[in-house]
This record gives C-alpha cells, structure tokens and sequence, in this order.
C-alpha cells in the first residue's frame, strides 16, 4: 500500500491492514486474525502448542526487526526521507498542510526510534539487521513451500507482506532489496504466494 | 457661587480629562469633541452625557465621572473623571457541558497602545480536550466601530451525535464596519482541520470523512438589529445573513455557503409578544470537489432549534451517526406572556416567562442536477414539526434557558425524539 493511502486510511481505521466487515472495522493483523478466529477461521488451527509459539516469536521477529527497518529507512535516512518519503506521504493534502504533516510524521517517527535505541544506528548496521532477521527466515523456511509445513499460516502472511513491500518499493538505494535478494528461498517464497493467491488465474 | 439659566446661551470653554495614564490624547478628542458644540446648558448635560456613553463603551475605563463647573461668566468647563482598567485583567471560570469539564482562563489586555485597542487570550483545560486562542483588536480611533480584529486559535470540539471530533488549528481576519443600518463584516480565515472518530462503533460514512483538510475561506455578514434586547425582546427584529466562499484562495475544501436569519418580535396585548422567525441555508459545492463534513454542513433539531428532537438528530444519517445535510429551513412561532400573577414590573419575576411554540423544519441533501422546483419540492416534503408550551428564563442579557412540554410531529425514520419534558440552555434559539 502506497504511503498515501496508508495515511489516509491510517486515520479511518487507526492502523493498517484493516477489514471492513458489516458496521464494523477491525485494524492491525493481530485483531483481525482473532476476529476471524472468532467467526471460526483460522490459519494457525493445524499447528501444535510448540509451533504455534515458535510461530509467534517469528512474527514478533518480523515485527521488531522488518517493520522498524523500514521506518527507519523511510524517515531517518535525510536522502529517503527528502526524496521518497516525504512526498509520497504529504501527496494527498495540499501546501502547506503537506509539509506540516510529512514533517510531523517523521519528528514522530524519529521520536519512537530513540526511545527503542536505534536513534545512534547507521544506515549500514539497519542492512546488517535486515540480514540477519532474513536469514533467521530463510534458515525456518528452508526448502518447504511455507514455514509450517505445506499450509500457509499468519507468519507467511506476515513475511510475504513485509518482503514483497521491499522488493518492490522504490528507494534512493536498492541495498535493502538486495539484502532480501540474495535469500533465495525467501525470494521464490513471495513468488509462490503472489502467484497463488494474489494473480487472476484466469488471465 | 454663580447660577445659569437652564436655557441661557453657554460657551463650553475646556474640557478636562482627569486620570489618564497610558491613554492617548487623540482618542479622546474624537469622542468628546461634540461638547463643544453645546449651546445650553440642557444641551451641555446631555452631549456630555453621550459623551460618557462613548467613553465607556471603548472598554478601557471602569469608571467614568462627568463634572460640570462654571468657570467665568457663561463658559463652563467639563471635567471627566475617568479610572483606566488595569494593564491586565483575568478571569477564570469553569465550564460543565457535553460530557466534559473545563477550566477556562482568560487574560486580557485592554489599551494595549493607548488606543483602545486589545489583546486576549483564552486557555481552555479541559478533562478531554485542550483549546486555547488569541485575538486583537484594533478599532479605527474616532469610529469605534469600524474595527479590525486578528485571531489566532486551536479549537477541539466534539459532535457525539456524529461520533466526530474535530481539531482545528486556524487564523483569521476580520474587518468590521457600519454601513446605513447595518453591521457588515469580512471575513478571512485559514483552517487546518483535523477529523477523527470519537469511538470505534463510529459509522464507516464518518470515518471516510476523517483526516486532514484545509480550508480557506472569506466570507461576509450583515447584521441588522432593532430589537431592543437580545434575549426575548418585546419588539424590532433581526437580520442576519452570512456567507462563505471557500476554494479560490487555496485549501482542500471549496463551497459556497449561504446562511440567513430572521426574527421579528411584536407586542400584542397584556405583554404578552408575538415572535416569528426563520432560518435558512444552503451549501453549494464547487467544482468536482464534495463537501466534507467539516464544511459545516447544517444540523437540525434540539431544544434551541426544532424542539421536541434530540440534540441535531434529525435529518440524513448513517447508522446512528447524523451527517446533516446541504441544506435546511426552520421557522417557528413564539407566544411569550409574563408569568400569571405577577403585576410588578421589574423584579425577579421579570427573568421568567412562559410561551407557547410551534417550530417546524426540514434539512436534506440536494441533488444539484435538479432544477429549483424540485429543491423546494424535496425541502417541501417529510417536513419535521412540533409544539407545546414551557417556561423561559434569562440569564443576563446573553444566554436563555428553556424547560418545555414538546409533541413532536411529523417523525421520519432514524430521526431521535425527544417527547414530553425537554430542557434547553443556549445563546442563538428559533
């Protein structure tokens, strides 16, 4: 999803991805995987109690690692953030709204990355933790189709959302698209998800 | 001591002043220049009386004292005494209303410059929201009237009939100025309006509207008001017509908005005034660009509008959430009479009054293909009306409070009642 969708819809439902379902609206991945569960579909039934936790310590991997690389190149890297991002997120409003709201985001952005400690990180030393959460991955996944077994789960979602995003999002540099690249199991993992699930098979 | 005949030709000779501090000369020449022209004595009593009126109503005296002395043969001399107000003045009140508290603090500067001019401030903490604002005000020395006044301000509000709250960041200028009868004012203003759900149960037509939005806007009023009070008049009337063009000064949001009000009051017999009024509106979009919620779409229905509906619930709504519409009309007919056995003039018993009411209105979204009929045709039908009876009181010469008996009528689906015992407090009523 484009940054200038995210931040319209951001604001509609609080954070994405959301669902919209009757009158109602459910946001981020966790509620709406117990909303479904609730409504009796789950992804993570076939797993036991040991894969299932192993299951959430990778998201919570993804989660920590993943998601805050990204941030961290869209709004802390000045040559990103000047190019890409900031346009990109201040698209939808018009001057000078646009240049309050980029620059708000990422004071806000930049505020959340000292808190966890990864203000003083370089460029470089976020690729080498890309690296290595890719290759935590990579070892997981190893030759199956998906991490658990040959039924995908919420992990897979999760991966295949953040590693297709940076494959195929535009940046001043390709170095974190590289980075993923050279996990070649990871690589024909989002190949396979995006051809099963997300192409039109009919065309 | 010497003695003038009340209609024996005077000669004003000088005119004192007496208690200045930062107040500049010039100010005042404009205002008290018209006793000079006094040829008696009457004559002398009465401009310098005016003249008194006009000094207090700069706001920048607590108190004004007028002293009328001979002083050789049949020149006088008039001597104002006047207290300045201090540098600052503050305030504080608290304020309960809309399920929150808040502490209002207030700090104003009158005669900032010597000139009348003034400065203030308002700090609003409240237990949900936090709003604050600056204005100044300048009026033209000589012309009291004809003032300029800059605003700054962040205003949040919440609307829990639209599960909406609305932040707004914005500055304004504003020029006012007599013409013929009439108070006129333009009006320029900057909004950055920032729209959020109240709750998470908040209709997905709302939350579409949330997000940021800019608006600027000028916008004009007229005002004429012969009614000899504010609050429950007995006789003149009002006219008030307001409107705003947003979109060719920049911002998100473009529309025409057109908004009048009109009220007149009569006296009939034994006290007891006839009051009819109606409101009307209509906002038009320009260009591609929908209107927002945000663009102030009118609202309907409550105890200062259509009684007998709850608090702007009547009208275009999603799932509980009212959106108001583009446009709408109200008018009502009031009959105020005093308090039965009550024969002295004045007194407590003044505040009160009883009346009976008949309010109607409608508002509705219009498709603007159509032609006129067909708008007056849709504003025509599904028409939301009511009456009863109830006891009014004023407070001060600003605000009414209201406690009413209402029959609703004419209740369309998804519109919220309010039958039987109704209370209402506010400024503006229909």
């Amino acid at each position: 999803m484009s940054l200038a969708a995210e931040a319209f819809v951001s604001q509609m439902a609080g954070k994405i991805p959301f669902i919209h379902v009757g009158n109602q609206v459910v946001s981020e991945l966790g509620p709406i995987v117990q909303f479904t569960k609730a409504k009796g579909h789950s992804l993570s039934d076939s797993l036991d109690d040991v894969q299932r936790a192993e299951m959430k310590a990778y998201m919570e991997l993804v989660n920590n690692m993943l998601l805050t690389a990204e941030l961290y190149i869209q709004w802390c890297d000045d040559a990103t953030a000047a190019e890409i991002t900031r346009p990109r997120y201040s698209s939808p409003y018009s001057w000078p709204l646009c240049l309050v709201l980029a620059y708000q985001k990422q004071w806000e952005v930049r505020k959340k990355m000292n808190a966890i400690g990864w203000g003083g990180k370089s460029l470089e030393q976020v690729y080498e933790d890309v690296s290595q959460c890719c290759q935590a991955l990579s070892q997981r996944l190893g030759t199956q189709p998906y991490f658990f077994n040959k039924q995908p789960t919420e992990l897979d979602a999760l991966v295949f959302g953040h590693l297709f995003t940076i494959l195929t999002t535009r940046l001043t540099s390709t170095e974190l698209a590289e980075r993923v690249k050279s996990y070649s199991n990871l690589l024909s993992f989002c190949r396979r998800i995006e051809q099963t699930y997300f192409e039109d098979k009919s065309s | 001591m010497s003695y003038i005949s009340l209609c024996v030709q005077v000669v004003v000779q000088r005119v004192h002043v007496d208690g200045l501090d930062r107040t500049k000369d010039d100010l005042l020449t404009y205002e008290i220049k018209e006793v000079f022209r006094a040829r008696n004595l009457i004559d002398v009593m009465k401009k310098s009386h005016e003249a008194r009126q006009k000094l207090l109503r700069l706001g920048i005296f607590r108190k004004v004292n007028v002293v009328i002395d001979t002083s050789r043969g049949l020149t006088l001399d008039v001597t104002f005494q006047v207290t300045e107000l201090r540098r600052v003045t503050g305030s504080y009140n608290t304020v309960v209303g809309n399920n929150e508290g808040s502490m209002v603090l207030g700090l104003k500067l009158p005669n900032l410059l010597g000139r009348a001019e003034r400065m203030c401030l308002q700090f609003s903490f409240g237990t949900k929201e936090t709003s604050y604002g600056v204005s100044l005000f300048k009026p033209q020395p000589g012309n009291f009237e004809r003032s300029i006044t800059l605003n700054a301000y962040k205003v949040t509000g919440q609307f829990p009939w639209s599960s909406l709250r609305e932040t707004d960041r914005g500055a304004s200028a504003e020029l006012t100025f007599p013409l013929w009868r009439t108070s006129q004012s333009l009006r320029y203003e900057a909004v950055w309006r920032e729209l959020s759900c109240l709750a998470r149960t908040a209709s997905f037509a709302v939350r579409e509207e949330t997000g940021h939005s800019l608006k600027s806007s000028l916008s004009h009023s007229m005002v004429i008001d012969s009614r000899n009070s504010t609050i429950l008049p007995r006789s003149g009337g009002l006219l008030r017509v307001h409107q705003e063009l947003a979109g060719y000064t920049g911002g998100d949001a473009s529309f025409l908005k057109e908004d009048f009000e009109l009220q007149l009051n009569k006296t009939l017999l034994w006290d007891s005034v006839l009051s009819l009024s109606l409101w009307g509106g209509l906002l038009l979009p320009i260009g591609d660009t929908p209107t927002s919620i945000a663009d102030r779409w009118f609202y309907l229905g409550g105890p200062t509008s259509v009684r007998g509906f709850s608090m702007y619930s009547l009208g275009p709504q999603s799932e509980g959430d009212y959106l108001g519409g583009g446009a709408y009309w109200a008018g009502g007919v009031h009959l105020f009479s005093p308090l039965p056995f009550t024969r002295r003039q004045g007194g407590f018993m003044d505040l009160f009054r009883t009346h009976f009411f008949l309010n109607a209105g409608n508002l509705c979204n219009l498709d603007y293909g159509e032609g006129p009929g067909a708008h007056l045709q849709r504003l025509a039908e599904c028409v939301r009306w009511s009456y009863g009876l109830g006891l009014v009181m004023r407070l001060g010469n600003i605000a009414r409070l209201e406690l009413n008996y209402c029959i609703p009528m004419g209740v369309q689906s998804g519109d919220r009642i309010c039958d039987g015992v109704q209370f209402g407090a506010g400024i503006r009523f229909l």
